[in-house]
């Protein structure tokens, strides 16, 4: 077989420069788009200088190896080395960053009135979700055929891989509920049953995107695979993954703060529903 | 270019994972990364400054900033600014109008006021508070 020389390749190759404004116009909409409906969240206005310093700190730190391994597997082109895929999380931090300034400006909550503190804190707090964004515009509009990681090439078709980008999915669509005062409501709303029922419907939603993941042929699940292998492996874990990032996410923001246990897990185990659902479409969307 | 990669992968001597050639990074892709790294750490070192520092809760004081005159009520505009570190909610801001003998009440709750920070707001009353003593104060707050 002959090699086809990529086109895109050349491109990259023959000018590095035009190829990185590409990815940093990409970053921009995808930080926009990602980071858009948070930063018009009013409860995120607040609470960068609201939850504890060293759990935002702590948030912060553990944002950038997810961003590190987020690259690896759907990033800026595709990317061989740890020290890339560091520079690009670095990079999709700074776009994070510049984005959510820039809007929160445009839209008046940025004002002379908030303190130095309160604006490091709310930028900080409103670049992840738009880091995160800007990472995965790059796979979500760039050619496909560039990256080349539908092929089955890259190491997001291990079974660690798939857990991963079940976590960023979880991670993505948690992070945009978990700020609201609603969630806090829901955990003292919800009664026993309701929170028993939405375990289930969590698990099941989840399964049916496994399936989905199936027909669509994918490398880490073969056709043939046992049901009951499939539901323990790629249903459950996952849904232990979402549920540990839920109860992370809460306590970063503060929000288990004053709860029974049982309040506590059913405001977890209701924040669990997006990031059940963002895990399992993160699989078939990354 | 795909030539010399298939020449390199004949090649025993060298492992077949490795590039025939290093990755060009655009130097802007180092600037902006910088920067990304710089954001992190600054924003790390001021958290974490914050997060062992002693406890120091709100200390709300309220400034007068001007008079108008509405059609229906005379408004005072004032800042309430919180010099420690803790935000407060619910901030209730008392303003209290006398003239000797009767005295007029006017409060007003500000829904956030986070540490060393500032936020404006308005008092009504139906007479000219230039002409009377005003005393405006913060009466209370509750921990976000």
């Amino acid at each position: 077989m002959i090699p086809q020389p990529d086109r895109s390749e050349v491109l990259d190759r023959s000018d590095p420069d035009r190829q990185f404004a590409i990815a940093i116009a990409r970053a921009f909409g995808g930080a926009i788009i990602f980071g858009l409906p948070l930063m018009m969240t009013m409860e995120m206005w607040q609470l960068g200088s609201a939850m504890p310093s060293a759990r935002l700190a702590l948030l912060i730190t553990i944002w950038i190896p997810l961003l590190v391994g987020l690259s690896a597997v759907a990033g800026f082109e595709q990317t061989l080395r740890l020290k890339h895929d560091a520079l690009d999380a670095f990079v999709a931090i700074a776009v994070g960053t510049v984005a959510a300034t820039a809007i929160l400006v445009l839209l008046g909550v940025l004002d002379s009135d908030v303190g130095f503190h309160e604006a490091v804190a709310m930028i900080t707090l409103q670049a992840l979700p738009g880091s995160m964004g800007a990472l995965l515009a790059s796979s979500q509009f760039g050619s496909r055929e560039a990256t080349g990681h539908r092929d089955g090439s890259g190491r997001r078709d291990t079974w660690g891989g798939e857990i991963f980008l079940m976590g960023v999915g979880a991670n993505f669509l948690a992070f945009n509920v978990a700020p609201t005062e609603e969630i806090a409501l829901l955990g003292l709303e919800m009664g026993p049953w309701h929170t028993v029922a939405t375990v289930i419907v969590s698990l099941l939603l989840m399964h049916g995107f496994v399936y989905a993941v199936e027909f669509s042929g994918q490398a880490s699940i073969p056709p043939g695979t046992p049901l009951v292998s499939v539901f323990v492996r790629y249903t459950v874990v996952g849904y232990v993954v979402v549920l540990a990032l839920s109860t992370f996410m809460l306590w970063c923001f503060n929000r288990l703060a004053g709860l029974s246990i049982a309040e506590g897990l059913s405001l977890v185990i209701a924040l669990g529903l997006p990031g059940a659902i963002g895990a399992a479409a993160a699989r078939l969307i990354l | 270019m795909t030539t010399a990669r298939d020449g390199a992968r004949g090649d025993a001597s060298r492992p077949e994972s490795e590039p025939a050639e290093p990755e060009r990074i655009s130097v802007w892709e180092w600037v902006s990364g910088a920067i990304g790294l710089l954001v992190v750490v600054a924003a790390l070192t001021m958290l974490l400054r914050d997060a062992f520092a002693p406890s120091s809760p709100p200390d709300i004081s309220v400034r007068l900033d001007s008079v108008s005159a509405g059609r229906s009520a005379y408004v005072v505009h004032f800042s309430a600014e919180n010099a420690g570190r803790e935000p407060a909610a619910a901030v209730t801001v008392e303003g209290l109008l006398s003239d000797g003998r009767d005295t007029l009440v006017s409060t007003v709750t500000i829904d956030y006021l986070p540490g060393r920070s500032t936020r404006r707001g308005g008092l009504l009353f139906p007479v000219d508070p230039r002409m009377r003593e005003l005393r405006m104060r913060a009466v209370g707050f509750e921990d976000p």
